[in-house]
């Protein structure tokens, strides 16, 4: 679905009203009050004006119908839809809440839920790690290096996510794949990536190594390259080197970014299915099962729409546990 | 005596960041490398032919310079490119209009209740894709929109909104009031000054907006593949899918897979180049807005 990365949730305050130029305008008219007030007597009437028209709001209206018709309406109907046994012809029959328990006594619950949270907790440790050390990496560069690898570094991130999926497919190939002949080049022989049980959750968070060029990336860096200067300095003259420094001047300032990065990737991995439906279905068994699969052939291969509607309920509650939970543990210190 | 130890401490410093710079530059082109290398692999494959790849050395990078491979996958996902074309022009052309005037009203009109409603779209971002999937593709078929175009331009649309007026409105907000009051003073409408003052101040995070538009319609797979029944219509991502699996195995169909990939991603790629400073600078500020 559109903006998907970008669709994380609301952190922290939103833009707070900025007014660029600050005082220059106001400065000039308040030192000549007789001109202040001949010119401020219409303005003034006339801001006022408009900003009591109520009507002003209604440029609000076609932003407001077009969310409120594709986003929290859908919203609402999976809200309720997961107490509700539909096929999506025969008329819906309230179940209250069985659906819900069957999923958590479906055979597969135990396998989806314990690879969601293994692929979530590992794209976030490989992640986060990876684009931390490029964001460090590209800030310490001389400028000119640094703003060449920084583009390069986002230029894949607009890439496709089926293209990437394919390409790896064609790396994890058994028989002809990349990955393959590199082991073949060393006289091993290659696994079975996707074939093997044990190996295929793996090679599913193995899609996108180095996984550098993701958003995170760029947050990492932005916040790296706006650290007090004068902090740093003074930091290098007490001696404070490497890791230690990073440690105790780096990383807490850097909370925020780490934040949002956090949110942003785990919410990604936890409802990112596609990889899984393109490469193995859930396969080997139910080795890569995950529960936005489950929900997509519950409803679109199963026609079992309130069934799929209660497990996507119950992610979205899952996800939005993670959320807070995140918020609270890396809050900002003041 | 001093100053002498001074130069000295400073010297060793000096030889020091040399030394850091350069593994700095050893690392980063590295990590380049190791960003880039599916990509180099997929552009080589792409120009071999059938038999090349089959029985020839992978790592023989660039050794053959095959361009049927362009043609044959250009016939299979010339429509679902069009198709893309048509479907990310209306999406833009709705969604970043009716963004900018939402956003607008936001930054510059005050009216009553409007910290709520821009509480409103915040909680917008908290809603996940996965949550919305099933009942709007319910909604559509309702509507009678089921394999149709509306069906994915009406919410690629609505899914922009939440970060486009996010990000618009703290730009338009920079825009001082005293320009827009005195456009307003010589008579414009609020159109007018939305349309004539606030939107050539502020044309890089249009454009950004729109490439951040196009992106995720270029790589959205799911909602076509399911919202659509004829694969005439997929769009680029669905539709490169359709093609490539149609092929079959990898290497019995040469580079033409590859070439496919290549086709795909080198509009999006060209728009994205040309339009990076843009884009790198909006989605940052963007993502830390949230």
């Amino acid at each position: 679905m559109p903006l998907a990365m970008a669709g994380g949730p609301a952190i922290g305050t939103p833009a707070s009203r900025t007014t660029a130029y600050p005082g220059q305008p106001h400065a000039g008219l308040a030192r000549t009050p007789p001109a202040r007030k001949t010119r401020r007597g219409p303005l003034a009437r006339r801001s006022r004006r408009f900003g009591l028209n109520r009507a002003a709001a209604v440029f609000v209206l076609p932003s407001m119908l077009l969310i409120g018709m594709f986003t929290y309406y859908p919203a609402v109907r999976s809200l309720i839809g997961g107490f509700y046994s539909w096929n999506g012809f025969s008329a819906p029959q309230y179940v209250g809440l069985s659906q819900f328990n069957e999923y958590f006594t479906s055979p597969t619950f135990g396998a989806e839920a314990k690879n969601v949270v293994l692929l979530v907790l590992g794209w976030l440790l490989i992640t986060l790690v990876a684009q931390f050390t490029a964001a460090e990496v590209v800030a310490h560069l001389p400028r000119r290096l640094g703003s060449i690898a920084k583009y390069l570094f986002a230029l894949p991130i607009v890439l496709p996510p089926v293209v990437l999926i394919d390409v790896w497919a064609y790396m994890f190939n058994p028989t002809d794949g990349l990955l393959d002949k590199i082991f073949n080049a060393f006289g091993l022989a290659g696994p079975n990536w996707l074939g093997n049980e044990h190996l295929a959750l793996v090679s599913i968070l193995l899609i996108g190594f180095p996984w550098i060029s993701n958003l995170g990336f760029l947050i990492f860096l932005g916040g790296i390259q706006n650290l007090p200067q004068e902090l740093m300095e003074a930091s290098a003259l007490d001696g404070a080197s490497g890791l230690r420094r990073w440690l105790h001047v780096d990383a807490p300032l850097l909370v925020p970014q780490f934040r949002v990065a956090f949110i942003l990737g785990g919410l990604y991995m936890a409802q990112n299915f596609v990889p899984v439906l393109l490469l193995t279905n859930g396969g080997p068994g139910n080795a890569t099962m995950v529960p936005g699969l489950d929900m997509y052939q519950q409803a679109f291969q199963n026609d079992q729409y309130g069934y799929g509607m209660a497990i996507g309920t119950l992610l979205f509650i899952a996800m939005l546990v993670f959320t807070l939970f995140t918020m609270r543990l890396l809050r900002p210190r003041t | 005596m001093a100053q002498l130890e001074n130069v000295r401490v400073r010297r060793g410093a000096r030889r020091r960041r040399r030394a850091l710079t350069g593994s700095t530059v050893t690392a980063g082109a590295l990590l380049v490398a190791m960003t880039y290398f599916p990509l180099v692999f997929m552009l080589s494959n792409s120009l071999k032919s059938g038999a090349r790849l089959a029985t020839g050395n992978v790592f023989a990078l660039f050794t053959q310079f095959d361009a049927r491979n362009y043609v044959d996958a250009w016939s299979g996902i010339d429509t679902s490119l069009l198709n893309t074309l048509l479907v990310a022009a209306a999406s833009v052309a709705i969604g970043v209009t009716v963004a900018a005037i939402g956003a607008y009203t936001f930054a510059q009109v005050d009216f009553r209740g409007k910290s709520l409603v821009f509480t409103a779209y915040i909680a917008l971002l908290m809603i996940p894709w996965s949550l919305t999937l099933i009942p709007l593709f319910l909604e559509m078929k309702d509507f009678g929109f089921y394999n149709s175009w509306w069906a994915l331009i009406l919410p690629y649309a609505a899914t922009s909104q939440p970060l486009l007026v996010l990000i618009f409105r703290s730009f338009f907000e920079q825009v001082p009031k005293e320009v827009l009051q005195s456009a307003r003073l010589d008579g414009a409408r609020e159109y007018q000054v939305l349309l004539r003052v606030v939107a050539p101040l502020t044309k890089p995070i249009l454009l950004t907006g729109t490439v951040l538009m196009c992106i995720s319609i270029w790589g959205d797979y799911i909602w076509p593949e399911v919202i659509l029944k004829s694969s005439s219509r997929y769009t680029v991502s669905a539709g490169l899918q359709y093609f490539v699996s149609s092929l079959g195995t990898l290497t019995a169909n040469g580079g033409e897979v590859f070439a496919a990939y290549v086709i795909a991603i080198a509009p999006l790629l060209l728009l994205v180049g040309v339009t990076m400073r843009y884009f790198v600078g909006g989605m940052t500020a963007g993502s830390l807005k949230l």
